[in-house]
């Protein structure tokens, strides 16, 4: 495993056959320079860069919970933890049309796709697929929202994960995790939200299994309430 | 740059979860968050720690002309400078409304409330007097600000000491810490500000809210007060209209506050003095540094691991055997009943019999003198021993002295405290008259 820092040009014989050019790694010209400092991953023919980091840069693809913030036009402003604001289009719902508009207040939060980062732009994000399917996207109701670090959400959806596995047997919960750091919890009680906030916050430096079922009965079995 | 904005979502359920008692850091409402102070290796230095607020103040001195109007007063003055390190919003230089209502505050406190001695600043009348800067940077903002603002500023006053000076006729001579004794500030008194978050048009409150429950609270209310349970600052950051059954449990929280945290800037203050005056080279804030180092995993490229953590030692356990830092838990918790204060009870039942077997038996072994001197002999010592007393009973919170071999505090509840002046005085009056 490689450390490289911003800057650095990618020599891995790993990286010579690759495709697919993931976060932190850009391509100029033939030269793969690295622009996160990062441990260096590859796999099948993918590379990518393993940063710890808690500010987003939108890459296209990447399912995002955004924060509206105010409209302008046909168009929501959202915030997606990054240094500039990011646009909705209110026909990039499910089901709406012009007529149709979808009724999304200030401080509400969707989870949706980023679709467009051309340089120089605010990135642009839809709640609709190809087929114009939700597809899971649109808006986030009830629940509770929180940041966490780009790496710990990157680890929580691996599906080789265990965290919301273990968690899973304990709390009824539903998860929505943004690539951009937040994650949405909703549970039947605020103090399920609370100590699922707790678990997931403190899970972050826990590699051991028998390490990550203590903390989640501890948590389980904790009164909120002083 | 701008901080995220506040969903609704969130404020829903943080609201809902304080009307029910609940915070999400397990905290009860009238909880405090734990306070860490640590004082620094070069004099005049400190961090303070609340939750995640975390605030640096150094203290410096220099010599300049007083101005015309207070020509035998020294001058102190406050600068605060909020980092975008500690919040994104944050400018270089730049207070906003934030930081002008937070100088303005650290002014009104520190300056305003004349705890500190001005006039000892003075070397020469109208000609030359001592200029202490106050320099307060906030690394790290996670509510109640102005609290470890206040108490990092307040510690530094106290480690500060300025450099000596004798007056020549024609001219003033400056010495290094090593040809005389640097003197330390005068200081009457400390003020210690309590941040108390507001809920419900002041029905209920939510002390020490952090960052994210201040946005969703209807305001605060900020109390500085000191020791002697005097108010030397009253601030309420919104217009909501308070009656003064509110303000005065707002009050009383603060004043139970101040008498824990004065403790325990003065137990750290002494323990770094005793450090000192045994030349130990004082560890100051490398302490602080977290023993956590985060290194990428060394997993397979197909799970992506955390990053792990090197276990060295438990952050915690390593502060433990650090001298002068100082783990302040939760002061007004104090309150339940549990076995240190079984133990306290015994202490002071201890710390009783042994006050009264050593004065009566001062008292025997001094038969020969008069009546008069003998009574006002048994006053001094008896004034000495309450002046013993109150020194220690100023520690109600369970403090740890870290780092010394023996425990040092001695904890005692506020009631107890009267009891046992009651009993030391009745039993003086009982001397008196035999």
């Amino acid at each position: 495993m490689a450390v490289y820092l911003p800057g650095d040009v990618i020599n891995e014989p790993s990286s010579s056959d690759s495709s697919i050019i993931g976060y932190g790694i850009n391509l100029r010209g033939e030269k793969k320079v690295v622009t996160q400092p990062g441990a260096f991953r590859s796999d099948e023919g993918k590379i990518w860069l393993s940063v710890h980091s808690k500010r987003y840069i939108p890459q296209e693809g990447d399912r995002v919970i955004a924060i509206v913030t105010s409209k302008t036009g046909d168009f929501f402003r959202l915030d997606i933890g990054t240094a500039e604001y990011a646009m909705i289009s209110f026909t990039n719902f499910e089901g709406a049309t012009k007529r149709n508009r979808p009724n999304l207040k200030t401080g509400d939060i969707i989870y949706a796709t980023v679709f467009d980062t051309t340089p120089r732009t605010e990135a642009e994000l839809t709640c609709v697929d190809d087929e114009k399917r939700a597809r899971g996207m649109g808006q986030l109701n009830g629940g509770y929202m929180f940041k966490v670090s780009l790496n710990h959400c990157r680890r929580l959806i691996n599906p080789s994960c265990e965290i919301l596995q273990t968690m899973g047997k304990f709390f009824k919960f539903e998860i929505t995790v943004g690539m951009n750091g937040r994650i949405w919890v909703n549970a039947p009680t605020t103090e399920e939200i609370i100590k699922i906030h707790d678990v997931i916050n403190k899970s972050e430096f826990i590699t051991g299994e028998d390490e990550l079922i203590s903390l989640v009965q501890h948590s389980y079995t904790r009164s909120v309430s002083g | 740059m701008r901080v995220p904005p506040l969903t609704t979502c969130e404020k829903e359920v943080i609201l809902e979860a304080l009307k029910s008692g609940k915070r999400f850091d397990f905290r009860g409402l009238e909880e405090f968050r734990g306070v860490k102070l640590v004082v620094g290796s070069e004099i005049g230095t400190a961090i303070c720690t609340i939750g995640n607020t975390k605030v640096i103040a150094a203290v410096s001195a220099q010599i300049a002309e007083p101005s015309s109007m207070r020509p035998h007063k020294g001058v102190i003055i406050i600068d605060v400078d909020l980092s975008p390190m500690a919040n994104v919003s944050n400018e270089h230089d730049r207070l906003g409304s934030k930081g002008m209502e937070l100088i303005r505050l650290l002014e009104l406190i520190i300056r305003d409330s004349r705890c500190i001695d001005v006039e000892s600043l003075c070397i020469r009348a109208g000609k030359e007097i001592w200029k202490v800067r106050v320099d307060v940077r906030i690394l790290d903002e996670d509510g109640s600000l102005l609290d470890c603002a206040c108490l990092a500023a307040i510690t530094a006053l106290q480690h500060f000491k300025r450099p000596n000076v004798t007056l020549e006729p024609h001219h003033t001579l400056i010495y290094s810490e090593y040809e005389k004794a640097p003197v330390p500030l005068n200081i009457y008194h400390m003020p210690i500000c309590t941040t108390i978050g507001l809920l419900d048009k002041g029905q209920m409150v939510v002390i020490d809210p952090t960052e994210k429950e201040a946005a969703c609270l209807d305001g605060s209310i900020v109390v500085a007060c000191n020791k002697r349970r005097e108010v030397c600052a009253l601030h309420q950051s919104t217009n909501l209209v308070l009656s003064t059954k509110q303000i005065e449990r707002c009050v009383k929280l603060a004043m139970s506050r101040a008498e824990a945290l004065t403790a325990v800037v003065s137990d750290v203050i002494k323990q770094d003095q005793r450090e000192r005056s045994a030349f130990k080279r004082p560890d100051g804030f490398s302490i602080t540094t977290p023993s956590l180092i985060l290194t990428s995993g060394t997993a397979a490229a197909r799970q992506i691991n955390a990053p792990r953590i090197q276990h060295g030692r438990e952050p915690e356990e390593k502060m433990l055997y650090q001298p002068s830092v100082i783990v302040n838990e939760n002061p007004l918790s104090v309150g339940s009943v549990k076995q240190e204060e079984v133990d306290e009870d015994a202490l002071i039942a201890e710390q009783l019999s042994i006050i009264q077997n050593s004065v009566g038996g001062v008292a025997v072994s001094d038969p020969q003198s008069s009546g008069v001197s003998k009574r006002k002999k048994e006053k001094e010592m008896v004034d000495d021993l309450l002046d013993g007393i109150c020194d220690s009973e100023e520690e109600e919170v369970k403090t740890e002295i870290l780092g010394s071999s023996e425990p040092m505090e001695v904890v005692l509840p506020v009631v107890e405290q009267q009891k046992d002046e009651e009993d030391v005085t009745s039993w003086r009056k009982k001397k008196k008259k035999v």
